[in-house]
């Protein structure tokens, strides 16, 4: 399963916002086809600005965060690719990325 | 010597990026129910499929406060969207309004763009009116192609052409043409200058809009001749049948908040004339509310209109 789509419909259940989606390099409107994606796998159901997390999206969910114990450590911890920095030389400066502020309003 | 780190995977985050769930789906489908796109077909209009309009409208969404969201979210149910792909479809809306007498009488037609000569190097959005109504309008109204075939129909580019066929202009009929009538004032000044420069006392002038705010229509109607409108539109706060006059009240304390904010100028406040319009077409009107065009910096970023206009 599609780790953006995962993120996705965890977001339809507990709510917040779409900042790792975009994080992760999504434009609005790949996120808009990433939700066609989950309506057409029968994941949400999404009528006039109110979506729901189906059954079969629920028990998604639920199996991904908890494989079971037959499972193995990589069933269940899914890798943080787009977290992932090239290695850097021993002399590099490595300046964070900077938080958004209230002068960004 | 430090060097260039590589570029990361991640993108950075700003308040853009920070849009709520619940709000992105009601995006959704306000772009759904107004027919809106809010992807675009690969290869066309938007890398992988992004559609500028509805990612700026996601993007400026995101950089507003609640209560500022529900108002705009709240307008946009109203706002009025068309392309030069809906100019045909709108002209023929407006041209059959007009009574067949008004053809019938004519000796001639001359369809014009609205445009005082002064304001012709600025690239008004009207100027190809003339044309899409002749290619695309006329032959769609049954009774104005009889009408039309009768008669000469001259399509010209500006004020100073019609001016030079005046010997041609007996019992002629003047169509102005123009794509939005705001507070009426461009269209005033053009027919003042018709008027004054151009006109024949034989011409029978009317003015032809596409999508046209009341106040401006009435406006003009009353001081110079008939105007026709495919569509009507009414202030966006202070006429809104759906608020009461405490939310009207409150909604324009919290445009006025808004707009204070990305530094809107004072002449543009709530819409040039403070207009209050919802309307964006080919080139969205100044008259429309400054938040849905204005690209201002504000906090290092420039504001993310989704209806930008053209320089």
């Amino acid at each position: 399963m599609d780790s953006n789509l995962l993120l996705l419909i965890s977001l339809v259940k507990n709510g917040g916002t779409l900042t790792e989606l975009r994080r992760r390099g999504l434009r609005y409107s790949q996120i808009g086809h990433l939700v066609e994606s989950a309506i057409e796998n029968g994941l949400i159901i999404h009528s006039e600005g109110t979506v729901l997390l189906t059954d079969h999206g629920f028990a998604l969910l639920e199996s991904a965060r908890f494989p079971g114990k037959s499972g193995t450590k990589a069933a269940w911890i899914a890798p943080a690719d787009h977290e992932r920095v090239d290695r850097l030389a021993p002399d590099a400066v490595y300046l964070p990325r900077k938080p958004p502020t209230l002068s960004d309003m | 010597m430090p060097r260039h780190l590589p570029p990361s995977t991640q993108s950075p985050t700003t308040l853009e990026d920070a849009l709520p769930v619940d709000a992105f789906f009601r995006l959704l489908s306000l772009f759904s129910r107004k027919g809106w796109p809010h992807h675009a077909p690969n290869g066309e209009d938007g890398e992988d499929g992004v559609h500028p309009v509805f990612d700026a409208f996601c993007r400026m969404t995101a950089r507003l406060h609640n209560q500022e969201r529900e108002l705009v979210l709240k307008l946009a149910e109203d706002f009025l969207w068309k392309t030069l792909g809906d100019y045909g479809f709108l002209c023929s809306s407006a041209l059959s309004k007009v009574d067949m007498p008004t053809w019938n009488n004519a000796s001639r037609i001359f369809f014009v763009p609205l445009v005082h000569p002064k304001d012709l190097d600025k690239g008004k959005s009207g100027l190809e009116l003339p044309r899409i109504a002749k290619l695309h309008a006329v032959p769609s109204i049954q009774g104005l192609q009889t009408a039309v075939q009768n008669r000469t129909l001259h399509c010209l580019e500006s004020m100073e052409a019609l001016a030079r066929r005046w010997g041609e202009r007996n019992g002629a009929l003047i169509v102005f043409f123009d794509d939005f009538m705001g507070t009426g004032e461009s269209a005033l000044s053009a027919i003042e200058h018709y008027r004054t420069e151009v006109a024949v006392e034989s011409d029978t002038v009317i003015v032809v809009v596409l999508v046209g705010m009341e106040a401006g229509v009435y406006d003009v109607s009353h001081k110079a001749c008939s105007v026709y409108t495919a569509r009507t539109v009414q202030k966006g706060i202070s006429d809104n049948p759906s608020l009461d006059s405490t939310d009207k009240q409150a909604a324009s304390e919290i445009m006025r908040e808004i707009e204070q904010r990305i530094r809107v100028s004072r002449k543009h406040l709530f819409g040039y004339g403070s207009s209050e319009a919802l309307v964006a077409l080919e080139n969205t009107p100044n008259n429309t509310f400054p938040v849905f065009w204005t690209t201002t910096e504000v906090g290092g970023h420039s504001w993310p209109a989704p209806f930008p206009r053209a320089r």
